[in-house]
């Protein structure tokens, strides 16, 4: 934990999971159901440094110490990072951090990709389009959508295909943007594992 | 200028976006990281009580952390506060960071005033962020609501719970002064008077101490 840096991305599993973290863990084929960010990494002088993480919870963007994460046994952790980040680009990333904490959690995105699952199961039927223009509200987050956004928002232009992590032929920008699981994260090829991988 | 100083004109469009308290105010000088914020909870039972047995008209208390900045592209000051959400334990939360203008925004529920230790330097300041950053999800310490009604209407029982109530939101802030500074100058930073021994003094100090104390100057909406 001693070389982390701001902007590392935290995946997090819960280990006595609820249906809703099951599923996403379920649906994005996936080990992993959070992610998060590292906000601030805090020197000490005789002790290890305090890492703190930004994560879409809840009750909105929230700062928390990574601790809380692996002190528990509730959780295992995996870490990735993405790769020649500047340090400029690492400053407008927690610019953005601090510019979006309190905002709401995107409860109703929740309920469009549940919504979106069901219509493929049940009726056969992809309605990405429709929850992305009618239930999605893009000014809010989920956690992975909330880390897609920093990385995009934070990199020069020309460097924003290298932080997508959802990549392929039929992604256009829209679900690139706002239809990621953490699952994505972990296997992005965008990404370097730093700890603990599992996809 | 110094580093921790942010870059707020007064322009025009800065005044097309003052919060409400800032219109009733005047608009928020730009604030520095270790500014200290005090919030009257206007409709709060618990925060009445408080108010009373501490003599103050301020009864919570918060620490800038990151000070606006909409060149780097961030709007809004950051504050870490010590808070006590609900009376019961499941749901007391202990030290967050948050946005200041979720109290500047709602002017039916909070009034903002702002002070400022002077003659620190960057050093002090940036101790006293990491200080308050390492105590983030810290739990907060009981707040119960049967003492300080019956503080507020006994001068008896008052002494008694102002000897031993932690006001963790203010205790906070007086610990991250008091390890920020340099050895020989701590005594420059206690918001109350150095009655007591240093454990006390960082345990006990309350909203109005600060609101009082010398050591620190008003900058904003003096109370």
């Amino acid at each position: 934990m001693r070389n982390l840096q701001v902007a590392d991305i935290i995946l997090t599993r819960t280990k006595n999971a609820n249906w809703l973290l099951r599923g996403i863990r379920n649906v994005s084929r996936s080990h992993w159901n959070h992610s998060a960010l590292v906000f601030q990494v805090v020197h000490q002088e005789d002790a290890d440094p305090e890492v703190l993480i930004v994560e879409a919870l809840d009750h909105g963007i929230e700062i928390h110490r990574l601790h809380n994460y692996l002190d528990s046994k509730e959780f295992d952790i995996g870490i990735k990072r993405i790769p020649n980040l500047t340090e400029s680009e690492r400053e407008r990333i927690l610019a953005y951090f601090l510019e979006n904490i309190d905002t709401p959690y995107d409860f109703t995105r929740l309920f469009g990709y549940v919504l979106n699952r069901a219509a493929l199961k049940i009726a056969g039927v992809r309605i990405r389009d429709m929850v992305a223009q009618r239930i999605i509200n893009i000014d809010n987050f989920v956690c992975s959508t909330f880390t897609q956004r920093a990385f995009y928002l934070g990199v020069s232009p020309d460097k924003r295909d290298r932080v997508m992590f959802k990549e392929g032929a039929d992604t256009n920008f829209l679900y690139q943007l706002e239809f990621i699981s953490p699952g994505d994260i972990a296997k992005s090829t965008n990404t370097d594992w730093l700890y603990n991988p599992h996809e | 200028m110094t580093k921790h100083e942010g870059h707020r004109h007064g322009s025009t469009d800065d005044t097309q976006h003052l919060s409400a308290l800032e219109h009733a105010h005047g608009p928020l000088p730009q604030l520095m990281i270790g500014d200290i914020i005090l919030v009257r909870h206007k409709k709060s039972l618990i925060r009445n009580f408080l108010r009373k047995i501490t003599n103050s008209y301020w009864d919570h208390a918060a620490l800038v952390i990151f000070s606006r900045n909409p060149e780097k592209g961030y709007s809004s000051n950051i504050i870490a506060e010590a808070i006590q959400h609900r009376a019961i334990d499941a749901w007391r939360r202990g030290v967050e960071v948050h946005k200041m203008d979720r109290y500047l925004n709602e002017p039916d529920l909070y009034d903002v005033g702002v002070k400022r230790c002077m003659d620190i330097d960057d050093e002090i300041r940036d101790h006293v962020r990491a200080f308050t950053l390492m105590n983030v999800d810290a739990p907060y310490y009981r707040l119960p609501l049967a003492d300080l009604a019956l503080a507020s209407v006994s001068r008896v029982i008052r002494k008694f719970v102002l000897k031993r109530q932690r006001f963790t939101c203010s205790g906070l802030i007086q610990k991250a002064y008091w390890n920020a500074a340099p050895w020989e100058r701590r005594h420059g930073f206690a918001f109350r008077d150095f009655g007591d021994s240093p454990i006390e003094l960082q345990e006990l100090v309350s909203p109005g101490d600060i609101a009082k104390s010398d050591v620190c100057a008003w900058i904003w909406n003096r109370h």
